[in-house]
C-alpha cells in the first residue's frame, strides 16, 4: 500500500472487500454475485470496489488483512467452533485498522443471531444478504471519495495502515 | 481472422510494417532493367565456353546471397515487436516470400526473354542457376533495402532485451515484505518499466506490434486503477476460486508475458 499525500491523491480510489470463507458462498449466494449488488449501490464513478479473497491457512499474514477496507467473515465456517483461533484472536484485540468495518455474517437463526451479536458487541453482523450488502454500502459510501468527509475518511484509513505496514 | 488481415500478415512477411512502396519500386526498378536488357540483348549476348566454371560461381554466388538473405531477413525479424515474426518458421517464410517477389521478375524475364524468342530451345542447367541466382540476388537487394528501414527507426535488440528483462524482473516487488526496502525500489521500478515497455510498444510498426500494444494498454491502464493489493492478486494469480475479474486481468497479464517472452526470444 502506498500512502496518499495529498487529499486530492485519494481520487480514484480501489476499496478491497476481505471474504474469509471455506464455500465462497453465503446465505446460498455467490460471494462474488454478492460483491456485484454492493458495487452497484456505489455513488458515483470513484470508488471501485474488488473482493479479496485471503487463504484462512495463511491468517498470520496481517499485512495483508489490514489493507482490506470491509471484512466479511462467514461465522459459521470460520468462527462458530473456533476454527481459526487466529482470527478470533484479532476480532478479540481489534487487530484490523478502526477505520474498517468487520461484518460477521451468521447463517442461522435469531438465537445463533443474538449469541453472536453478544459474543461479538463492537462489530456488526448480518443474518441475510440484504443485510450483508446494506452494511457494505453503508459503510464504503461513507467512504467514497465523491464527497469532501468520504475523501478524508480514506486517508484517514490509510494513513493509520500505511503506519501499521511501516510504509510512512 | 478475416481475409484481408491474413493477407496484410502475410504481406508484412516482407514489409516488416514499413507498406509495400518500396516493394513496388524496386519491382518496377527491376522490370525497367528488364525491358531495357531487352531492348539491348543481341548485345549483351555472350558466349560461355567454360559451363562447369560459370555453374561453379552462379551456384556459390546463390548460396551467399540466400545466406545473406537469411541474415537480414533474422535481423529484421529480432528487430520487430510482432511476436508472430520471431517465430523460426515466420523467417523462413520471410524469405521464402523474398525468393517469390523476386522470383516474379526472373520468371517474367524468362517469358519475354527466352521462351517469347527462341520457344524455350537450347536452354540447359546453366540458365536455371542463372536464374536462381539473379532471384537470389534480387530477393537480397530488396531484403537490405527493408533492413535499412528498420535500422533507421526500430528500437536495437540491445534496448528490447533489456526492456523486457527489467520488466520481468521487476515482478519481484510481490515477493518482498510489507515496509521493507526491497518492495519499495522493486515496485518503483515496476512503475518505471511500465512506462519503458509503453515506449517500446510506441513503436511497433506491425500489425501484430499494434495489437500487443493496445491490449497492453488496455491492460495497463485498468491495472493502474487498482489498490496494491488486486495489483498483487493480479501478478500473482489465484490458487482457488477467488475474483474472476482479477483473475481474468491475471490470464491478460500471462498472455502479454508469454508474448514478451517470444519477443525476447528465451
Amino acid at each position: 500500500m502506498q500512502p496518499y499525500k495529498k487529499l486530492e491523491d485519494v481520487v480514484p480510489h480501489e476499496e478491497n472487500i476481505l471474504i474469509l470463507t471455506t464455500s465462497d458462498t453465503c446465505f446460498n449466494y455467490d460471494f462474488s454475485d454478492i460483491v456485484e449488488e454492493i458495487r452497484e449501490g456505489i455513488r458515483g464513478d470513484k470508488l471501485l470496489i474488488e473482493e479479496y479473497y485471503h487463504s484462512l491457512s495463511d491468517l498470520s499474514n496481517r499485512d495483508k488483512l489490514i489493507q482490506n477496507s470491509v471484512w466479511v467473515i462467514h461465522w459459521n465456517e470460520c468462527l462458530k467452533d473456533d476454527q481459526y483461533p487466529q482470527l478470533g484472536f484479532y476480532l478479540e484485540t481489534r487487530s484490523y485498522p478502526n477505520e474498517a468495518e468487520v461484518i460477521i455474517c451468521v447463517d442461522g437463526g435469531s438465537a445463533t443471531v443474538s449469541k453472536v451479536e453478544s459474543e461479538y458487541p463492537h462489530l456488526t453482523v448480518a443474518s441475510s444478504k440484504e443485510q450483508l450488502v446494506a452494511y457494505s454500502r453503508g459503510h464504503l459510501n461513507t467512504a467514497n471519495p465523491i464527497t469532501k468527509g468520504g475523501r478524508k475518511k480514506i486517508k484517514r484509513w490509510n494513513e493509520e495502515v500505511c503506519e501499521d505496514l511501516g510504509v510512512i | 481472422m478475416e481475409i484481408e488481415p491474413k493477407i496484410r500478415f502475410a504481406i508484412e512477411h516482407i514489409t516488416f510494417g514499413y507498406g509495400v512502396h518500396y516493394l513496388l519500386q524496386v519491382l518496377l526498378l527491376q522490370f525497367a532493367s528488364l525491358f531495357l536488357s531487352f531492348q539491348f540483348s543481341k548485345d549483351l549476348v555472350l558466349e560461355v565456353e567454360k559451363k562447369s566454371l560459370f555453374m561453379i560461381v552462379y551456384s556459390g554466388a546463390s548460396v551467399i546471397f540466400v545466406l545473406i538473405l537469411l541474415l537480414f531477413v533474422k535481423r529484421m525479424s529480432e528487430r520487430t515487436l510482432s511476436p508472430k515474426l520471431h517465430r523460426k518458421s515466420n523467417i523462413l517464410v520471410s524469405a521464402a516470400g523474398y525468393f517469390l517477389a523476386s522470383g516474379v521478375i526472373v520468371v517474367f524475364g524468362y517469358v519475354i526473354l527466352i521462351h517469347a524468342t527462341s520457344r524455350g530451345t537450347g536452354i540447359g542447367a546453366l540458365d536455371y542457376v542463372f536464374s536462381v541466382m539473379l532471384t537470389a540476388l534480387f530477393a537480397t537487394l530488396l531484403a537490405v533495402g527493408y533492413h535499412a528501414r528498420v535500422v533507421d527507426d526500430q528500437p536495437d535488440r540491445d534496448r528490447i532485451i533489456n526492456t523486457i528483462s527489467k520488466w520481468e524482473e521487476s515482478f519481484s516487488w510481490v515477493e518482498y515484505e510489507e515496509g521493507t526496502e526491497g518492495r519499495k525500489s522493486t515496485r518503483e521500478e515496476f512503475g518505471s518499466s511500465l512506462e519503458e515497455i509503453s515506449d517500446l510498444l510506441s513503436m511497433a510498426k506491425t500489425k501484430d506490434g499494434r495489437e500487443l500494444k493496445d491490449e497492453f494498454e488496455s491492460w495497463r491502464s485498468s491495472f493502474e486503477q487498482h489498490s496494491q493489493l488486486s495489483k498483487e492478486t493480479i501478478i500473482r494469480g489465484q490458487q482457488n476460486k477467488g475474483n474472476e475479474r482479477l483473475e481474468q486481468e491475471h490470464k491478460q497479464l500471462e498472455e502479454i508475458r508469454d508474448q514478451f517472452q517470444v519477443i525476447k526470444g528465451s
